[in-house]
């Protein structure tokens, strides 16, 4: 009787999943992308320990104030010290973005799971997507902030509902090829319960796609509140956020480009990081482009 | 079987090609100091298992090696010219006109948006400047040639209106309608059925015949090679093992791994006796059938009866074969029976002394594929006790269990943390049948469990499968499309075709007295019958 070859049997037990992260880490993007992410995520975290002052504190006596060594990046209009904004202003935006892709992705997870693998559910349910899909995200954030009021909760909902149709269809699309694999089948046979086979069996796959789109939601959800927030349908004006600091800068940006300056490159900064780290994610987590190279 | 032809020029001759690996393969060369020829009019059987580099070998002439491995050493002479030595542009004129190539898998070697007659096409535009009319003719005059039906119509047909041995032909079409002096065919019959593949065989025989061009015919199955080749190359491990006639190889092999090759091949002879097995009845089907129902966007509607009444019994300890050729309804049948999918009408029913079990506890089930039937996620020892764990088993005893049934199953207990890729597709499949032993089942199902497996493997494979039989007392139900497995390892044989039941009785009588028409066809398809004889 065989026993295992040597060559097999020097290897111990390897489990592919961390094989793969272990490569992520190796592509220049994720790299990169990370480094980005990891920083403005310190920044944001460590805000008042980094020489930051209250970034809601008015002072109409030091208005628009060139940089010095008190205001490393000046004054706004009403006085508040810019740099601390900035810095406080990515806590803002972190935690939109990564509400929305947690919110989308918890949501989308759960519906998408239920209806990939119960076929009856499938065609009500996705035309209901359908639908959910074709809502503008502007007019919907417009909408319920006046029918409620300008928080971060009616930002993070009016962007997360756009959003759970599209990890719906991903998650969908995995399960239903998954589901016709033979484990699932000797899974069934072995009698696993459906909701473990769900679970234990379908979910792993969605894994590495989701962290992809995941990064995707985030990116786009910072781009979109900056947006909502210049147009003054975002974040009370009281929150600091790089999207109520370039709205407020505007009526001054000729003559103190910084104000609106110095929040953009910080929003793109972020952006660009997560979009790096996304690809960078998808060509290691992708076997379908990671096999072309 | 037939004369090795004269010594005639070689088309192409090989000189101790060998193929590096990337650093970390299993070996050094993935092809190793190989040297063998073809000469004009003569079937060049290559033969090996897999992972014994002989789909290399034909990569390498091609010049259509994958990108990780590095430049070939040695040298390829086709009609004197060293193709290592070609360049790109050289080489692609050389494909298609010189060399011909057919592949194993006929329906993702054509493209789906095409129809088959502008593919065929494609050869002549890329190396000839012909009208459109010239070229339409000589299209249809090559599909004739391979026995396609009404050519003028099936030009203009998709690859999906097609069977899988027309589309083989097509692209059989495609390879030959330049004239090569060399055709190269890597596993073109693997994936189709048997009677299909005695059809191709004798297509690409009678080709080779009327042009008198060499052909390089890479197969897994000695009944093949004695059914085609002239001459044959044994490989194993990238290496030669022996070359010679197809007679003195198949008569005489010097090797002892070109004996194993052939002594593993299983006969056509009914290994068990022929009485019935007198063991408690265990399963009973009674009239199961399986109908499919499409419904199309115009509220029209077609029934497709994938399976029809069927109805069988089963005893404990005995082994029924399902055989038949793909959409015969077997794989359905077993489903049906296992309950995976709901039949139609009818039922199986367990009967014996477990009734108070669950139905999931008595009867497990093997599949084909050991890639895809063991969740890459879980490790090997969280696949088998997933089931037993299932119906309240602790998890200790449960791994207790496991334990012993790898030792069971032939494989070392402490590999039960391992993941399913640090197998191999034999030990895989024991790790599956360890699964479906760990439910302590009555009845077990194997739908086409050895199929994936080289003959050597599939051999070990059947072996364990009849121990487990006769320690448990299991009743098998075992689907094949093999006839010469099923011989092996049956004690009763179901023939089904086309969704139906044709034709049942004891191995020795169906072999030895087929009463249905298809039997008879499908026995007299069996690769290399008449030399095994």
């Amino acid at each position: 009787m065989t026993l295992l070859s040597p060559a097999q049997a020097d290897e111990g037990p390897r489990n592919p999943f961390l094989g793969l992260a272990a490569q992520a880490l190796r592509n220049p993007s994720v790299l990169i992308g990370g480094f980005i992410v990891a920083a403005i995520v310190i920044m944001a975290a460590a805000a008042p320990l980094l020489g930051t002052v209250d970034p809601v504190r008015i002072n109409p006596a030091i208005r628009l104030k060139p940089p010095s060594d008190l205001f490393w990046f000046g004054t706004d209009l009403f006085g508040r010290d810019i740099y601390s904004r900035v810095v406080y202003g990515a806590r803002s935006s972190l935690m939109v973005g990564v509400s929305v892709a947690a919110c989308a992705i918890v949501f989308g997870v759960a519906i998408g799971l239920v209806t990939g693998y119960f076929r009856r559910l499938d065609v009500v349910v996705m035309r209901v997507m359908d639908g959910l899909m074709a809502i503008p995200t502007f007019l919907l954030a417009i909408a319920l902030v006046s029918l409620t009021r300008a928080s971060v909760g009616t930002v993070v909902a009016a962007l997360t509902i756009p959003e759970i149709p599209r990890v719906v269809r991903l998650v969908r699309s995995v399960v239903l090829t998954v589901r016709e694999e033979a484990y699932v089948e000797a899974a069934i046979s072995v009698g696993t319960p459906t909701p473990l086979i769900l679970l234990r069996h379908i979910l792993p796959s969605t894994i590495a796609p989701l962290l992809v789109l995941g990064t995707y939601v985030c990116a786009q959800a910072i781009l979109v509140e900056a947006a909502l927030s210049f147009l003054g349908t975002g974040l009370p004006p009281e929150i600091p956020s790089w999207g109520n600091m370039i709205s407020e800068g505007r009526t001054f940006f000729q003559v103190m480009p910084r104000l609106v300056f110095l929040p953009s490159l910080f929003l793109a900064l972020t952006v660009l990081g997560i979009n790096l780290l996304g690809d960078g994610l998808r060509d290691t987590l992708d076997p379908r482009i990671a096999k072309r190279m | 079987m037939t004369a090795a032809p004269l010594a005639n020029l070689p088309i192409v001759e090989i000189r101790d090609l060998a193929v590096p690996l990337p650093d970390g393969g299993d070996r050094r060369n993935a092809v190793d100091g190989v040297s063998f020829s073809v000469a004009e009019g003569e079937i060049v059987c290559v033969v090996g298992e897999s992972g014994s580099g002989k789909s290399i070998t034909a990569q390498a002439i091609m010049g259509l090696l994958p990108k990780i491995f590095v430049k070939p050493k040695g040298a390829i002479l086709f009609e004197g010219e060293d193709l290592l030595k070609a360049t790109p542009a050289r080489m692609r004129s050389l494909r298609g006109s010189g060399i011909g190539m057919i592949f194993q898998e006929p329906m993702t070697a054509l493209n789906p948006v095409h129809t088959v007659g502008a593919q065929i096409d494609e050869v002549l535009r890329a190396h000839l400047t012909l009208p459109a009319q010239e070229r339409f003719a000589r299209v249809v005059k090559a599909m004739e040639e391979v026995g396609l039906p009404d050519p003028e119509r099936m030009y203009y047909s998709f690859p999906h209106q097609l069977s899988g041995g027309q589309r083989q032909r097509v692209l059989i079409a495609a390879a030959l309608i330049l004239q090569p002096r060399l055709l190269i065919a890597d596993e073109p019959t693997t994936a189709l059925d048997v009677t299909t593949q005695k059809q191709i065989l004798q297509q690409i025989r009678d080709l080779q015949r009327s042009r008198g061009m060499g052909v390089l015919f890479i197969t897994h199955d000695i009944g093949v090679v004695a059914e085609i080749a002239d001459r044959v190359v044994v490989m194993k491990s990238g290496r030669m093992v022996e070359t010679g006639s197809v007679e003195r190889i198949l008569t005489a092999p010097e090797a002892d791994y070109t004996r194993m090759l052939i002594a593993a091949v299983p006969t056509l002879e009914a290994a068990r006796p022929a009485g019935p097995v007198h063991g408690p009845l265990a399963l009973s089907v009674k009239d199961i059938a399986k109908t499919y129902t499409i419904r199309s966007a115009f509220g029209g509607m077609r029934e497709i009866a994938a399976l029809k009444p069927t109805s069988l019994t089963l005893h404990r300890g005995e082994t029924i074969g399902v055989i038949g050729e793909s959409g015969s309804g077997k794989s359905t049948l077993a489903r049906c029976i296992t309950k995976l999918i709901e039949p139609s009408s009818g039922e199986a029913t367990l009967t014996g002394d477990g009734a108070q079990k669950p139905f999931r506890r008595r009867m497990q089930i093997v599949f084909q594929d050991p890639f895809r039937s063991l969740n890459p996620r879980r490790t090997v020892g969280q696949s088998i006790i997933e089931g037993p764990m299932n119906f309240g088993t602790t998890k200790a005893e449960a791994w207790e269990k496991a334990r012993e049934l790898m030792a069971l199953v032939g494989l070392d207990p402490a590999a039960l943390n391992r993941y399913p890729h640090q197998f191999s597709g034999g030990q895989r499949q024991r790790i599956s049948i360890a699964r479906a032993l760990a439910m302590e089942p009555e009845i077990l199902v194997a739908d086409e469990a050895v199929s994936a497996l080289d003959v050597s493997v599939q051999a070990q494979v059947l072996k364990l499968i009849d121990d487990v039989q006769k320690r448990f007392n299991l009743a098998i139900l075992f689907i094949t499309h093999d006839l010469r497995v099923a011989a092996q390892i049956c004690d009763r044989l179901l023939v089904m075709h086309r969704g139906e039941l044709v034709e049942q009785g004891s191995v020795r009588a169906v072999f030895s007295a087929p009463s249905h028409d298809y039997t008879r066809r499908l026995l007299d398809s069996i690769p290399g019958r008449r030399a095994a004889a």
